[in-house]
Order: C-alpha cells, then structure tokens, then sequence
C-alpha cells in the first residue's frame, strides 16, 4: 500500500499536499522536545540493551579488595571507571544491567496495564449502559486502593520477585488507560463510520477493534509513555522500600537503598543510579510531551 | 402493494429520558405509529425539519435501532428475523456528512472493500478488483484507491460513501440527508450519479431531506413527517401541486424564492417547534397552524386519503386554497 507520490498525481489531485510521511517527519523534526527525548531514550535503551555486551564487566562478580573504588574523575582504578559499590562490584557494569531492569520492569508493566485498561475502556465507552456502568466500578476502586500498600501487602503475603513486581504494576495502573480509552471510545461511537460499520453488518469486535482503536491510539500513545515513566519510577520506589526487585539484581532503586548510608562519604554510589533514573524518566516525558504536540490536530506550527 | 421492496407498518420508537434521580423517567415519542411502504425501484422522499424523527425512521429502516411497536419488511422478510448481514446485504445507507461516515486511519480501497471482508466474500486480490470497479462505476478513477479520505474532497467522499454502500449490491438504499453537507454545485452532481446508479441498477430509495427541492428532483412519492408522524404523504406532483395538509403547504411556501428582492417567506408559524415529550393534545400541528380551529386541540386526526394523497387532518386544504388563517 505505497502512497502515490508522483507529480502527474499530485497536480490533478484537489488539494496538493505532501506525502502523511514527509509531513509527519518535519513535524518531529520542528519538535525539539521529541528530538532530545526521542534521542536520550534511544541512547540509554541502546545503553542497556548492548552496554552489557561490551562492557566485560560482572555486575555480580564481588572484588572485595576493592569495596567502594573512587570513580575515575576521583582517580580511582581504571578497571572500574565508576568505581565499585559496597560489595566491590563494578558500578559501571551495574548501572547497566540495571537500567535494563527497569526498561524490562517498565516495558512489561505498562504492556499489561495497557491489555487490561484499553479493553475495559473500549468496551465500556462502545456499549455503555450496564456495561459502563461495571467498568466504572472498577476505575474508581482501582482509583481508591493506594499504589504502595497494595504493594506491600502483596509482597508481604507471596514474596518479592521480578515477575511479582511486574504483576503488580501491571495490575495497578491499568486505570489512566481504562479512563482516556472510555472517553475517547464514547467520542467515536458516535460518528458516522462506525454507524456505517454497523450497517455494513460488522461485528462489535471488528467495529472496536477496526474502527474505533485506531482513531484512538494517539491519546494511548501518550498515555503509555506517561505511565512508562510512571512505572519505572515506582519501580525504583518499591525497591528502595524492599519491595521490588531482591538484591542480587541491580535495580536502580536498589542502588539508591543500597548507597543512602554512604551519602557523605561517597556520594556517587547514589548519585549516578539517580542521575539515570532522571535522565531516563526525563527522555520518556519529553517524548510522551512531543508525540501529543506532534499529533494534536494543531499540531503544524 | 404486495410486493413492497420495504414495509414498515405501525412503527413507533419511545426512548426514555432520564430526568435525574428523584423525578420519573420521561418518554420521548420520536416516531408513532408511522406506516409507509415504497415499491420497488421506487424513491421514496422523506421531509420534515428537525426533529421530526426523520432519522430515528431511517435508523429503524436500517435494522440499527429495533422499532418499540410495529414490523419493518424488506422483501417479504420481516427485519426481525433476519440477521446482521442479512440485513446488510439487503439494504445501506448513504450518510449526510462525507466528513464523517468514512473512517480517517483507513484507504480508500479499504474503506470500500470492508463490507466484503466482513461477509467473506472473494479473495484479496478479487476485493481490490471489485473496489476499483465500484470506484469506476460512483466515477473516481482507481488511484484514489491508496488514498486517505482526508486527501479527498466532499464530493469525491461522498461517492466513496455510494461505492461502499454499493459494492454488497443492496437493493434498496437509505439516504438520510445525501447532499445536505456539500457545496451547491457538488449537490447537483451527487444527486445525478444516485439517478443515474437507480437507472443502472434497478434501486429503490428512501431519501430522507428537509431540503424539498432535492426531494422534488428525486423523490416520486412524498411522505412529510411532522413529531413523529406522517402528516401527509402522495405522489411527488400531487403534492407540491396541491397540497392538503396546512404543514406541507407551509413547508413549500418556505422554499426561499430565487429572486433575491422577495424577501424572507413569512409562514406564519410563529411558535417553535413543540416539545416531543409533551406533545400538544389533539393534532400536533394545531399550536403553530395557520388555519387551526377550535376542535384540533380535541381530536386527533388520522391519515385518510384525500385525492391522490394520504392526509392527516381534520380539515384538509382544497385545491389553490392558501392557507390563510380561518376566520373564528
């Protein structure tokens, strides 16, 4: 399905404009904000996902001889350029793995918070009525139930692992999802091509999935990256509580726990996994920020 | 009558209106006990303003709303007992706004080529054949295919619209307001292709319109809706010609005149139109008619023929009378 680009098409066409394509590059290319954010995520996934590859380094490996190694602008050992945490493990190398971890955490979170919100809302936005009615239950008693304690509670009574933290945040903000989905589905049942959709004797499936979903994603686009963002962060926050992810695996959350009592003395160890998560939690909402600008029916500047 | 291509009989739609906690629910009557039938090959015209239940009617006719009281037949076969595509392959609608009846994320070809996906028919290879054909036969040539329908303008969607309501080679078409929403000139060339597609193909039509002078080119009988029911309904000719009911008088009186020194028409239809969940009593028409008298405010009249026409009310205009108002 190539768009037709030729000139001898363009010039009988009624209204001559650049291919979607073209216009949609220039229009990221005119947002600074996607640019910077597009281009720092990028770098920090590309980061985690081959730093590990190329860097030799164990983030596991304790070298005990080297317990709290200077980073290099301190003139530590150029083996470890951002010196060595308290178990003597290289900083660098933890770094790394664990931005892999929240990218991992964050990734699949928001995933599953999507499938469960998008669902609920589309359904209740198309059919109204009772179902809405349900649907709307369960927004507000999800809305009701504090992130943290949740948190705890189920941390407390089935353990804490990798797959648990990912449950639990997949299940616990599904609801900005389920919110933007239901109003943005009520706004498109309505119009005139899903009443044609109707007629043409579609099914409701085919209708919300074919005809409504994708009049709707670019709110959930932005949606997803606000709650990409949201998601790392509480990640962080439910590690450095002992909730989140169990020590041997770096998390930077984790790290931050781990480094609070060497907050005088060496103020890297919890400096660097923050600077990261900032960076990290910057670029996501800088992005979510330019891909509402660039797709906002406004959006041409 | 009896091979009527659609029928409907004694339809009438109650919605209920909530009016908050603590008061009862309201009824809103948006159509009552209307019964038209349209032969094939026939077009049927549908007039009234707004809020007549003109495209409560039509959604009805569509099997998307299901009717309170009453059975539409297309064909023979009671709508009720057909199913989803059943219903579809019989009969599509033709929507008013081309800006909003085709979905903005899909092409053309898509676009036309969705109601034979969703009935399986043919391969992909046959459907893009078959969409290209159709686009050929609404006259847009087959590389506005790969286009999106905001490259488009209203005309050019507007028979993309036709394509897609056509391509399941229904035979009957619903048409609620096919020309309200595009430009003058484009109107005229809308309105030929659907004659010239009728011509071809052998369609029956229901259009529905508040603009008479599409209906008058189109339609060859005229149903004229006012709250929810027929008020008057005949040939084409016999009703502008001589119209009985005072509303159908006043509805072609109120075609603005093409000398532009004429002025506004003035109706004398000074009140606004009634509040369908509380309908005037007796006929519905009696607040605003021009030749009321004492009695349509007690007496409901029904549709009786009058002439070559149906008519309902109490007392129906003669031939040349103006509807002047009645000296009490």
């Amino acid at each position: 399905m190539s768009k037709p680009a030729t000139p001898a098409v363009a010039t009988t066409a009624p209204e001559s404009r650049p291919a979607p394509f073209r216009r949609l590059l220039k229009r990221i290319v005119g947002n600074s904000g996607t640019l910077v954010g597009g281009g720092l995520l990028l770098l920090i996934v590309l980061a985690a996902l081959l730093g590990p590859v190329f860097y030799p380094q164990d983030p596991f490996a304790q070298d005990v001889a080297n317990r709290i190694a200077e980073p290099f602008w301190n003139g530590g050992p150029a083996i470890h350029p951002l010196g060595t945490d308290t178990l003597g493990r290289d900083y660098l190398a933890r770094l790394l793995y664990g931005g892999r971890i929240s990218l991992l955490i964050g990734v699949l979170a928001v995933s599953m918070a999507a499938a469960i919100g998008v669902t609920l809302g589309l359904v209740a936005g198309y059919f109204g009525g009772r179902v809405d009615l349900v649907v709307r239950f369960l927004i507000t008693t999800r809305l009701a139930m504090p992130v943290v304690l949740v948190a705890l509670s189920v941390v407390a009574t089935v353990g804490n692992s990798l797959t648990i933290v990912i449950l639990v945040l997949g299940f616990l903000i599904w609801d900005r999802f389920a919110v933007v989905a239901r109003t943005t589905a009520m706004q498109v049942r309505g119009i005139d091509y899903v009443k044609a959709a109707r007629a043409v004797g579609s099914s409701h499936a085919r209708i919300i999935f074919k005809e409504i979903l994708p009049n709707i994603s670019n709110g959930l686009i932005v949606v997803a990256t606000v709650e990409l963002a949201n998601a790392i962060l509480l990640e962080a926050a439910l590690s450095f509580l002992g909730l989140g992810v169990q020590p041997p695996l770096p998390s930077w959350g984790l790290m931050i726990a781990e480094a609070k009592d060497y907050l005088f003395f060496s103020p890297w160890l919890i400096t660097l996994p923050g600077i990261a998560l900032v960076l990290l939690v910057l670029a996501i909402n800088l992005l979510g920020d330019g891909v509402r600008d660039i797709t906002a029916p406004s959006g041409t500047r | 009558m009896s091979a009527a291509m659609l029928d409907i009989r004694d339809v009438s739609k109650v919605f209920p209106i909530s009016r908050g906690m603590f008061r009862g629910g309201a009824k809103l009557t948006a159509v009552g006990g209307v019964s038209l039938s349209v032969a094939p090959g026939e077009v049927l015209g549908i007039v009234g303003e707004s809020g007549c239940g003109k495209t409560t009617l039509s959604q009805i006719m569509l099997g998307l709303l299901p009717p309170t009281t009453g059975e539409v037949t297309i064909d023979g076969q009671p709508l009720k007992s057909l199913g989803r595509l059943d219903i579809a392959r019989r009969v599509q609608p033709i929507f008013q706004d081309p800006y909003s009846s085709l979905n903005p994320r899909q092409t053309i070809q898509e676009i036309v080529s969705v109601p034979l996906v969703v009935h399986g028919i043919g391969s992909s290879a046959e459907r893009a054949k078959q969409a290209a054909a159709m686009l050929d036969l609404v006259g847009l040539p087959a590389r506005f295919l790969d286009r999106l329908p905001s490259q488009l303008s209203g005309g050019q969607r507007q028979r993309v619209a036709i394509a897609r309501a056509l391509i399941l080679k229904p035979r009957l078409l619903i048409c609620d307001e096919p020309t309200s929403a595009l430009d003058v000139s484009i109107q005229a060339q809308v309105l030929n292709l659907l004659a010239d597609l009728r011509r071809e193909l052998g369609l029956t039509f229901v259009v529905i319109s508040h603009n008479l002078s599409v209906v008058e080119y189109f339609a060859d009988r005229i149903a004229v809706m006012y709250l929810g029911r027929v008020v008057e309904e005949g040939p084409s000719a016999a009703i502008f010609a001589n119209p009985h009911h005072p509303y159908t008088r006043a509805l072609i009186d109120s075609a603005l005149p093409i000398d532009p020194g004429g002025g506004i028409p003035e109706l004398g239809l000074g009140q606004a139109f009634p509040d369908p969940i509380n309908p005037p009593p007796g006929c519905a028409f009696n607040p605003r008619c021009p030749a009321v008298r004492p009695d349509c405010a007690s007496r409901m009249p029904r549709l009786d023929a009058q002439g070559e026409s149906r008519v309902a009310c109490l007392y129906p205009l003669e031939r040349g009378a103006v509807a002047a108002p009645a000296s009490a």
